[in-house]
Order: structure tokens, then sequence, then C-alpha cells
């Protein structure tokens, strides 16, 4: 059904879950005990972002679900919460992303940004109107700034590395 | 959307949204269940995590070994200045050590008079540091022993120097402390001399705050600030570090732990039933003098651990 063979699919899905295990254990390496001032981008999300808007076959909701959420667990982040508001915002930037002629690089990191900039305020609004003990927001801001900023060279690496190349959307906004 | 149904190929479009609407409901349902019942998810989550780490503790301990080669590398460069450095704390050392070596003969012959018996319950576990928290939201770190070593929620964790925080969250091979520079992690302290109570609010900085001191007239800075016991959490007379002023002159703690390199720490044994009286607290105090072992095994006594 797909253009992509299937063979090829798959590949995609296992190497993302090879990424997201690489970056995973990146994290939890014992090499910051101090607390940091900068965090690092989320790099999985930029990931997840980036193929999701170029071959959605690729990285499919379940999956994300799945490993998402695995990172919830392993990350120590309250459980679904994180994932939850990540795919809910991905399905809808994906529907406007389809809906939309304007197919410019500029205009899907715009969207882009919007969608990081939702997922950190809304996770940390939903967090602290349950009464969920939250670390200053100032952490959360400065992570999606970077996650902004570094969305273009996760974009170009995926292009030109891993080959997961321009978007795939028809004007029905399905992906064929 | 309504138009998704014109392509051909479009006949599982409303299965895919059927299943990304249970997923959604799904996470959220989770992290409402969480919220509720928060000890069974976080047992789930020790679960995960103990399955997790250590299959993958293969890939984990060259990553990390590489990454702080090459750290130590870069710390070549500043070999000179360190070295005097140390020299300089070396020497000081010195004269503590023939103190604390007195002092440790004084303690034992009074022990001796006393005789006290220790409790055997006071000795301790040492784990190797497997894993940090992975984000800069919290501040914990994951160890190698778990409850097939004994290791209880709620003990309290050490390096050499002094407290590092305590155990939250156990699974049968691993075990994750809390820091204290975690925001989750409020421990009640006294600072010494003056007997003041407080409490130690991690913030997620380097330096963890002291707040509601009884009377802020009483302390200054340089005091030391040890684990008061109350509340029953975590024995009495643990050295969490040295009161300080910050800029904004606000008490905190610089706490005596070496938080850059947690290697090795050692889980005090802490059945905690019975109230650790002063005799207690002033064995508990003297543990902490002793070095980090660097093998997981139990020494059997406080004195065995301290003899070195």
């Amino acid at each position: 059904m797909s253009n992509i063979p299937s063979e090829r699919i798959w590949i995609y899905r296992i190497v993302f879950i090879a990424i997201s295990i690489f970056l995973v254990l990146t994290n939890l390496m014992p090499l910051q005990t101090m607390p940091q001032i900068w965090p690092w981008p989320n790099t999985l999300l930029l990931i997840i972002f980036c193929w999701s808007l170029r071959e959605p076959n690729f990285v499919p909701i379940p999956l994300i679900t799945l490993v998402m959420l695995s990172q919830d667990f392993l990350l120590h982040r309250p459980p679904g919460l994180f994932s939850g508001i990540t795919i809910l915002i991905l399905v809808w930037i994906k529907a406007i992303t389809a809906s939309t002629d304007d197919k410019s690089f500029l205009a899907e990191w715009m969207r882009v940004a919007l969608a990081f900039a939702a997922i950190s305020l809304i996770n940390h609004l939903v967090l602290s109107l349950s009464l969920v003990a939250t670390t200053e927001l100032r952490i959360s801001l400065i992570q999606t700034i970077f996650n902004i900023s570094t969305y273009p060279f996760v974009v170009l690496i995926s292009h030109y590395i891993f080959r997961v190349k321009r978007p795939y959307f028809t004007r029905s906004g399905r992906v064929i | 959307m309504s138009n998704d149904r014109q392509t051909q190929t479009d006949y599982f479009a409303p299965v895919r949204r059927a299943i990304t609407v249970i997923l959604l409901l799904g996470l959220f349902g989770l992290f409402v269940l969480w919220r509720i019942d928060s000890p069974r998810v976080e047992k789930f989550r020790a679960l995960v995590i103990d399955t997790f780490v250590p299959s993958f503790e293969w890939m984990l301990r060259p990553m990390t070994s590489v990454v702080k080669l090459a750290q130590d590398y870069q710390s070549y460069e500043k070999l000179l200045e360190q070295n005097k450095e140390l020299r300089r704390e070396l020497q000081q050392m010195k004269s503590w050590k023939e103190a604390a070596l007195q002092l440790e003969q004084e303690n034992a012959r009074l022990l001796d008079l006393n005789q006290l018996r220790v409790d055997s319950k006071l000795t301790h576990v040492s784990g190797i540091v497997v894993a940090d928290s992975g984000s800069p939201f919290r501040q914990s770190v994951l160890l190698n022993i778990g409850s097939k070593d004994g290791i209880q929620d709620g003990w309290a964790a050490m390096d050499g120097l002094g407290l590092v925080g305590r155990i939250s969250g156990v699974g049968s091979s691993t075990s994750r402390v809390i820091l204290l520079t975690d925001n989750a992690s409020q421990i009640p302290v006294t600072i010494q001399p003056s007997g003041q109570q407080a409490i130690l609010m991690g913030d997620n900085s380097y330096a963890p705050p002291v707040e509601f001191i009884e009377n802020v007239d009483l302390v200054r800075p340089g005091d030391r600030i040890v684990t008061s016991g109350r509340g029953g959490v975590l024995p009495a007379g643990l050295l969490i570090g040295t009161l300080a002023f910050d800029p904004n002159n606000r008490l905190r703690a610089s706490l005596a732990a070496d938080y850059e390199r947690l290697e090795f720490l050692k889980v005090l044994r802490d059945y905690g039933t019975e109230k650790i009286d002063n005799f207690g607290s002033l064995v508990t105090r003297k543990e902490i003098e002793t070095g980090v072992s660097t093998t997981k095994e139990t020494s059997k006594t406080v004195n065995e651990g301290s003899s070195e």
C-alpha cells in the first residue's frame, strides 16, 4: 500500500528503537550527579516529530507510545503524562501540517516550535494542578528553547544520514 | 479529515484513529492511576528499571568509562594546580587524622567502660552507582543493589564523607537513591553546635536551602548540619555538610558528600523500629569517617569498618 517496501519500514522502526535505547542510556550514564543548570535538548522528542512529519510509517503511534512510556518510567517522570501530551500534540501538528499547503521548512519549524512550547507548558500546568512537586518552569523552558533551536540539526541529520526525507502528506491528510 | 475515505488506501484510518484514542486514554489513565495509587505504579517502575538497566549494563558501563576517560584527560591539564591544592589539603588532613585517631581511642575506651554492645544492625551495604536519573528535573542515582541484598525503602545512602540521599524505590537488584538535591527531598536536620532543628529542602540546586530554623540568630555559617532523626526516617547524626550563606543571604547547606563523583555509595541498614538514642547517634556519626569500600560487602560491625 505504501510506496516504501515494508522491509525498509521495519528496518527504520528497529533503527528508531535502537536510537531511543541509545539515547536513554546516554541520559542514564552516571556522569552528571550534580544538578544541571543547562539541560540537554530532548533528542527523542525531536526525532519523533521530525520523522513523523516526514515518514509517519516509520514511527507509528503505538511504537511512539511504547518508547515514550518506557522513557517515562526509566527517566523517573510521572508515567503516562509526558508521553500522552506529546502524542496528543503530535497528532494535532500532523493534522495541521496535512491541511496546509505551506510545505516550507520554516513553516514546519514554526509549528514544531509551537508544539514543543505547548508540550512543556501543558505538562507543567497539569503537574502543578495535580499537586505533583514540579521543578521550576525555568528548566523546562530552557529545554524547550534548546529543543526548538536544535530541531533543524536533527532534520539535517535525518535527511543526510538516516535518509528520512521530505513530507509525504497528500492533500487529504493521510499518508500513502 | 472527512475526505479521508476518498483515497483508496485508507481503510485503516478509522482503526488507526481508534487505536490512537485508546492509547491516549490509556496513557492519561495511567497518570491518574499513578496520582491515586502512587506506590503500586512506583513498584512497577522499579520493576521496569530493574529489568532494563541490568540488561543494558554491558553497554552502559563501557560508554560511561569512555566518557569519563575523556573527562579525566581534560583534567590532566590542570594537574599541577590540583597537585598543589591536594598537598595543602593533605597537610590539613594529617592533623585531622591525628585528632580523629585520638578521639577514636578515647571513644573505644569510653564504650568499653560503658560495656556498650554495638547494635549489629548498624552495618552497611555498599553499591555501585550504575545510572543517574537521566533528566535535569530529578536528582537521583541508581545503585546495583536491591531487595536481594536486603535493601529497604527509606534507608540512608552515604558516600565516604556524608549523607547523599535516601532509598526510594527498590527492585530486586537495583535501588534508587533520591539525592538531597532533589526537589522531593526534605530531611529533618539539626544544626550543631547550637542544636537548632531545621529542614533541608532540596531545590534542584547544588546547595539545598535550610529552612524552618527555629532561631536563626543562633546559627552561623560554618556550623555542621547533621540529620536529626526526627520522623524516624533516617538515623540521627549523619553528617550532611556545613551551613553557608548564598548571595541572597539565604542559608544553604554546603554538602559534605562529593556530588561530582558519586561512584560508590554505602547504604546504612536501619530497621528503624527502635529509637536511636544518644549512644546510637554517636556510633553512626563515627561511621561517617570510614572510607568507601569498593566491593559489595557487608561489614559486621561499625567498629570493624572504622578501624582502618
